[in-house]
């Protein structure tokens, strides 16, 4: 345990390494001189003048070098060229949001997607199989943005009972994570249907029923547990998902998170925000699957020796 | 449920008997659907119906340039990847590793700050987003195809290695491209949409579905169904897409 921990640790922090240094590159390949963005009124002196303050005139391994030393020494992701502030603290402020969102969305999402999956898996070949199974189906296909457009206007707008957008109390978390949730929820279900089928399928399963176990219980304690692998694997690869789907959620809902700032940024061409928070957003994907991994090696017995 | 749209994309022209970007409503603007105008008249006069087929022409469009570039692209480097093994399996192993990491909305997103907003680089850019899980499928059928008797059988005979993975290992993969072709076209139908819907892809002139559901959010409130049109649209493909894909990947099991 203690080598694989090691092992997974580095190449965390490899991957993070060379994330930042495609951040970096991704950013510095867009066509245009950004001290030429940077000033309203272009003139010769001005721009060289910019180009040396953001080091711009020094060649592209040492620009990194800066960047990556104020990005790890300082927290700092240089100016904002749209607000003026330092990305460093736009990004403290965005991230807790993005963060709140998604988690609450991963939640809905597993608990409704094994549900409707283990339900389907009970009902195979059913009515409410089909049922189940064509709901994930559309759920896959609905645009999360319109879907998002259509709740604010049935629950604000019309009846009122939820707010429309901005970040509050509990009653403003409900309506984006809900509509965050939905895409995910509906891949854990068809996954959570397959792997529950598959394990129904086995003798450990016969042995349960066949010493009086009740179906609640051969389900959800024998046969969920045995399919948690590929569903905990999911889990993973939907949370990288939530957040690219939280740009487009927290657009609809003017919710004040990464997501949005970075929509905001691409559009007005803010490097140095895009730089930031792309960075900050591809850590949190990484270090989710991190996590995943290490909750992989826990559950999964022949993976522990 | 495919065929609707198709021919909706095909017949937009002798269908509607107005064009896309005419404002000739403009004295009923916002008016609700009727007769006349199934889907009504958007806030600067013009016909959403006609819109709406115009739209479909563009999204199918850039879905299928997308999912061009995507099944292509990925099916030669996962088989490359699978057949050559040693570093070259494991430099595009990593990378789509590492590409998975970035949410492929992001991916797009970053793609269409380098290239000029255009419906062709909103195409590269979904094209792009969708590479990463390609790549890695089709590496993993070759991988386990590699390994199967008929292979060995080829290779006993002296054929190479890419007579072996052209002729003989492609061939029985063909299911899984096409459930992934299929799948991708979704996929991409949603990312064009939402990137639309963002304002990265420019051209208001253009109708797009993505791109009307922009325009239409800010009158939402006095006339709803011009957002639910474009998003029912958008939601019958992809789900007509995902419906064949589930499909085939039944018939191919």
């Amino acid at each position: 345990m203690h080598v694989f921990l090691l092992r997974r640790v580095g190449s965390l922090v490899v991957a993070l390494f060379v994330a930042s240094i495609a951040v970096f590159l991704l950013v510095r390949a867009v066509p245009g001189d950004p001290a030429r963005l940077l000033l309203k009124n272009p003139t010769p002196e001005r721009i060289a003048a910019i180009r040396q303050r953001l080091s711009l005139d020094q060649p592209l391994p040492v620009q990194y070098w800066i960047w990556l030393k104020n990005a790890l020494g300082h927290g700092s992701f240089g100016e904002s060229i749209v607000t003026g502030r330092d990305v460093k603290e736009d990004l403290a402020r965005t991230w807790p949001a993005t963060i709140e969102l998604s988690v609450v969305a991963l939640l809905i999402a597993t608990a409704t997607g094994v549900w409707l999956g283990v339900f389907c898996a009970r009902h195979a070949g059913t009515w409410k199989d089909a049922l189940g199974t064509t709901i994930s189906l559309v759920g896959l296909s609905v645009p999360v943005f319109w879907l998002g457009l259509l709740a604010m206007l049935l629950f604000s707008l019309e009846l009122g009972w939820l707010p429309a957008g901005e970040r509050g109390g509990l009653d403003h978390l409900i309506l984006p994570s809900l509509v965050l949730a939905t895409i995910p929820a509906a891949f854990i279900a068809r996954v959570a249907r397959t792997a529950v089928l598959e394990t129904l399928g086995q003798d450990f399963i016969r042995t349960a029923r066949a010493k009086g176990a009740s179906e609640g219980t051969v389900l959800y304690r024998h046969a969920l547990r045995a399919a948690l692998v590929p569903i905990v694997t999911m889990v993973g690869v939907e949370f990288a998902y939530l957040l690219g789907g939280a740009v487009l959620t927290e657009t609809v809902f003017a919710w004040p998170g990464i997501g949005r700032y970075i929509a905001t940024a691409v559009l007005a061409r803010d490097y140095p925000a895009i730089q930031g928070a792309l960075l900050v957003l591809v850590a949190m994907v990484m270090i989710a699957n991190f996590a995943v991994d290490i909750a992989h090696h826990a559950l999964d017995p022949k993976l522990r020796q | 449920m495919l065929t609707l749209v198709v021919l909706a994309a095909a017949l937009a022209g002798a269908i509607s008997p107005h064009g896309p970007t005419e404002q000739i409503y403009r004295d009923i603007a916002l008016a609700a659907p009727s007769w006349a105008h199934w889907v009504g008249i958007d806030g600067v006069g013009r016909d959403v119906l006609t819109r709406l087929l115009y739209g479909a022409r563009a999204t199918l469009g850039i879905a299928l340039g997308a999912t061009a570039i995507a099944i292509l692209l990925g099916t030669v480097l996962g088989a490359a990847a699978g057949v050559l093994e040693g570093w070259f399996d494991a430099v595009i192993s990593h990378a789509t590793d590492f590409l998975l990491a970035f949410p492929s909305i992001l991916l797009g997103l970053v793609a269409l700050t380098i290239l000029s907003p255009s419906p062709t680089s909103v195409a590269i850019a979904v094209g792009i987003a969708s590479l990463p899980t390609i790549v890695r499928q089709v590496r993993a059928a070759f991988v386990s195809e590699s390994a199967k008797d008929y292979v060995l059988a080829a290779r006993s005979t002296g054929a190479g290695r890419w007579r072996i993975a052209t002729l003989e290992i492609l061939p029985n993969c063909a299911g899984l491209i096409l459930v992934l072709t299929t799948l991708t076209l979704g996929s991409a139908v949603l990312e064009a949409a939402g990137l639309a819907f963002l304002g990265l892809t420019g051209q208001p002139d253009v109708p797009e579905w993505g791109m009307m559901l922009r325009e239409e959010r800010s009158t939402f409130r006095i006339a709803p169904w011009l957002c639910v049109a474009p998003g029912l649209a958008i939601t019958w493909t992809v789900l007509s897409f995902n419906l064949i894909s589930d499909g085939l990947r039944q018939r191919w099991r």
